[in-house]
């Protein structure tokens, strides 16, 4: 132990001592004065119950000091507090009495005392009995949040731009307390924000009870409910509609989602900005009742009666067909293509066409099935970002866009071109499509020898064709219904999804299951038809699937 | 050129088909619910991640009815504290909870922190002479000190008696083979059980001064690891004189 070698240095590490002293407990955290941690540092500090609840008088010093609560003593809301031990047992900490932390700018003590009060009037308010379970409360909801430093650029540049004139004391602190409170932290997620309110309201013992139905399970039908499934940031949930504090039974005008308020609540910034009045007018609970329940109710089952009576004939048919096409090229097998005559069944405008509409099928199926997908055991395999960011609306709706343009230049060559007009006639369905059919099956089934001669366009490449024309009508007008969905009451949307949903499966499945067939799967074909990119098929061809029309094949190919 | 084009048509027709048995598998499984998550499991699920006492399901379970709700109920409150892992549980943790004190309301709270690593029978102990050491309970070996931030209940202070330390674990055969469902519900069979069969006897616990104290007490601080400042300040420990002496009490620091 060196003495100090003189006065005056002495004096100066004496004030640099002091000086550091200073400025390091200026960090803005406040010190344990009344030293509570002496005791209650310890962990399993606390007792339980006769009930068997548990009473954890445990505090995680640096939990709390980082935490939004951190630069309050502990007699600033355990204020009956006075002696040690702590008898009589300290009363549970009242929320809204004023801590003296005031508010810079009014002067006024700050007080949770606004926000109780509107809880107190809402439908989750004090009720008559003392602590009644199925009143939340603010510790129903809230925990102590520990202050999740969330990178801000914006304030960043606030803190650089006033660190020039103010001094750090105390403004970083300033700065955090800006931006928790401007929503720049990340504690409610979406995820807490669903599971907070479920926690209750899928609570067995209080729905049916309280709740009149399950209407968390309900929200998951919906749109949004399946976003949130996928991890969707965007999408709402439970207070992002019915508000956190304010919360009141629908048929209350105060409610946000009272039918005078809906709109509104529904147009914020972020959703459906610009939506109408009428838009709101549905259920997001899927809870329709009437002839709207009863509307959805049948396209439902309307569908997957016509799903699976069509897809199911289609598989059939596919699957005897292929029985006997397999025997039939067994005993005649195809001669080589060098020694084949082909001739032109579909030219240039026609293939590309047929490009572009399988190109943005496939697109469309991709982009959209996702959105089928069930939340089976673990969805995780499919990455959130997918389903959660705007790319998969906008590639649906680009292929949609070049679908519907392909679309509307089919209609415009087969009305105004003579090669269009002839084929138009030639796709419409006739008697002899109807006696093809009951003769192709019977001869499928061996009823009969010799299969039927059909026309240019035979009753599988019509039904095709119809199939596909009906699907391209329902999925255009639906799909412009939901991407219009501003304009009009939310029901009709939920109509449309409903049958795009729908249409979406009957179109894939028939086109796997038939045309797939017809041009991939069918022995003779596989593993694939070269139509569609030479043009062309062969004389074989010709005579069995259009031996009715053998005559409208009058284009040859010459190499 | 052309091989490419071809090509072009077998990528789509791939694409199209597995895309098509998704949707069919998916339109089925909605067809007829199976396989599907109800909503409430899916809440489940997704609250097993807030807290991690869902991969072990502990007895404290019970009393809670989900980990939100429990670390809803107290603002300091942090499920991790209150959990214990299976590994580390003593026998006594088949019936009671890890906070069994609850009679004497000034010393309760004291009496259950010094569970977190002393064991029960090290207290409640039939007054044979041991020495008293730390023990990881989990690797069933003498410690040599009480090392910071371990698990609840992982090391845990024992009495030594005869080269045995005195700590009998949840994974004792002749324990749990005896404590039968109709036992634990039996209470007077239990209590019963408890002191003739383990002979803790539960009356004849220590006290603070057995330890907290200037004079010689139960415990050897050097052997258990502790600098002589700390075994200082631990035997003259002010805590125990709030019950037993003073009317006023001054917080000290330290």
């Amino acid at each position: 132990m060196k003495v100090i070698m003189n006065r005056n240095l002495e004096k100066t590490l004496i004030r640099i001592i002091l000086l550091s002293m200073a400025l390091l407990l200026t960090t803005g955290v406040y010190a344990d004065e009344e030293n509570c941690m002496s005791c209650h540092q310890y962990k399993l500090f606390g007792r339980m119950d006769e009930n068997g609840d548990f009473h954890n008088y445990f505090v995680d010093e640096s939990a709390f000091q980082n935490s939004v609560h951190g630069r309050l003593s502990c007699s600033a809301c355990h204020s009956d507090v006075t002696n040690i031990p702590h008898l009589p047992q300290p009363k549970a900490v009242d929320c809204t009495q004023a801590c003296h932390l005031e508010d810079p700018f009014s002067g006024t003590p700050f007080s949770h005392q606004p926000v109780a009060e509107k809880l107190a009037a809402s439908v989750h308010g004090k009720s008559d009995v003392d602590s009644d379970p199925f009143k939340p409360g603010c510790k129903g909801c809230h925990l102590n949040p520990q202050k999740i430093h969330v990178e801000s650029e914006v304030f960043a540049e606030i803190n650089e731009t006033c660190l020039k004139c103010h001094q750090p004391n105390g403004l970083d602190y300033a700065i955090q307390h800006m931006e928790f409170h401007s929503g720049n932290n990340d504690f409610w997620t979406q995820k807490r924000k669903m599971l907070i309110c479920a926690n209750c309201h899928t609570n067995e013992d209080m729905v049916g009870d309280i709740f009149k139905d399950d209407m968390v399970a309900s929200f998951m039908d919906t749109y949004h409910g399946v976003g949130f499934t996928f991890g969707d940031e965007r999408l709402p949930v439970c207070s992002d509609c019915h508000d956190y504090h304010s919360v009141f039974v629908a048929t209350d005008v105060r409610s946000t989602v009272h039918p005078l308020q809906v709109g509104k609540t529904c147009s914020g910034v972020g959703c459906h900005e610009g939506a109408r009045e009428t838009f709101a007018l549905g259920s997001m609970h899927n809870r329709y009742e009437g002839w709207q329940a009863q509307t959805l109710r049948w396209i439902k089952y309307g569908y997957f009666f016509l799903i699976t009576g069509v897809i199911g004939f289609m598989l059939l048919h596919s699957f005897l067909d292929f029985i006997r096409a397999r025997a039939e090229l067994k005993k005649h097998p195809l001669p080589p293509r060098e020694e084949v005559r082909f001739f032109l069944r579909l030219n240039k405008a026609e293939r590309i066409s047929h490009i572009l509409v399988f190109v943005s099928f496939t697109g469309l199926a991709l982009s959209g099935s996702l959105l089928w997908i069930p939340p089976i055991n673990d969805v995780s395999w499919i990455p959130s970002w997918l389903f959660a960011s705007e790319l998969r609306q906008w590639i649906h709706r680009f292929f949609a866009i070049v679908s519907t343009v392909v679309s509307v230049y089919h209609i415009g060559y087969a009305l105004f071109t003579a090669r269009g007009r002839r084929q138009l006639w030639l796709m419409v369905p006739k008697l002899v499509d109807a006696t093809n059919m009951v003769h192709n099956i019977g001869y499928l089934l061996h009823l009969r020898k010799e299969p039927p001669k059909m026309p240019y366009f035979n009753y599988m490449e019509k039904m095709e064709y119809l199939a596909f024309a009906w699907g391209s009508v329902v999925m255009t007008a639906t799909g412009l219904i939901m991407w219009l969905e501003h304009l009009g009451p939310v029901f009709w949307v939920d109509v449309a999804r409903l049958l795009h949903s729908l249409e979406a499966i009957l179109a894939v499945l028939a086109i796997i299951v038939w045309h797939f067939y017809l041009v991939h799967w069918r022995p003779g074909k596989f593993p694939m038809s070269r139509t569609w990119a030479t043009g062309y098929i062969s004389e074989h061809e010709v005579e069995e699937e259009h031996g009715l029309d053998v005559d409208e094949f009058t284009e040859e190919y010459h190499a | 050129m052309r091989r490419r084009f071809f090509a072009l048509g077998y990528v789509f027709f791939i694409l199209l088909t597995v895309t098509g048995l998704i949707m069919a598998f998916s339109f089925f499984q909605r067809l007829t619910n199976s396989n599907i998550v109800n909503t409430s499991e899916l809440i489940d699920r997704a609250m097993s991640d807030t807290a991690s006492i869902k991969a072990d399901p502990a007895f404290v379970i019970e009393n809670i009815q989900n980990d939100l709700s429990a670390s809803l109920d107290n603002f300091h409150f942090y499920p991790e504290v209150n959990f214990v892992k299976k590994a580390h549980r003593s026998n006594c943790l088949t019936c009671h909870t890890p906070m069994p004190h609850n009679k004497n309301t000034g010393t309760r709270a004291f009496l259950n922190m010094h569970g977190g690593f002393i064991a029960c029978g090290t207290c409640h102990s039939d007054g044979a002479k041991g020495s008293y050491q730390w023990y990881d309970v989990e690797r069933k070996t003498l410690a040599t000190s009480l090392v910071a931030d371990v698990p609840l209940m992982a090391i845990q202070m024992v009495k030594v008696v005869a080269g045995k330390p005195g700590y009998v674990g949840q994974n004792n055969p002749k324990s749990v083979a005896q404590l039968t469902a109709d036992v634990i519900n039996d209470s007077k069979q239990a209590d019963a059980l408890c002191k003739t069969e383990f002979r803790n006897k539960l009356e004849q616990a220590l006290n603070c001064d057995n330890c907290h104290s200037s004079k010689a007490g139960l415990l050897n601080w050097k052997k258990l690891g502790y600098t002589p400042e700390r075994a200082d300040k631990l035997a003259t420990l002010s805590i125990p004189n709030v019950f037993q002496k003073y009317d006023e009490f001054y917080i000290p620091s330290f």
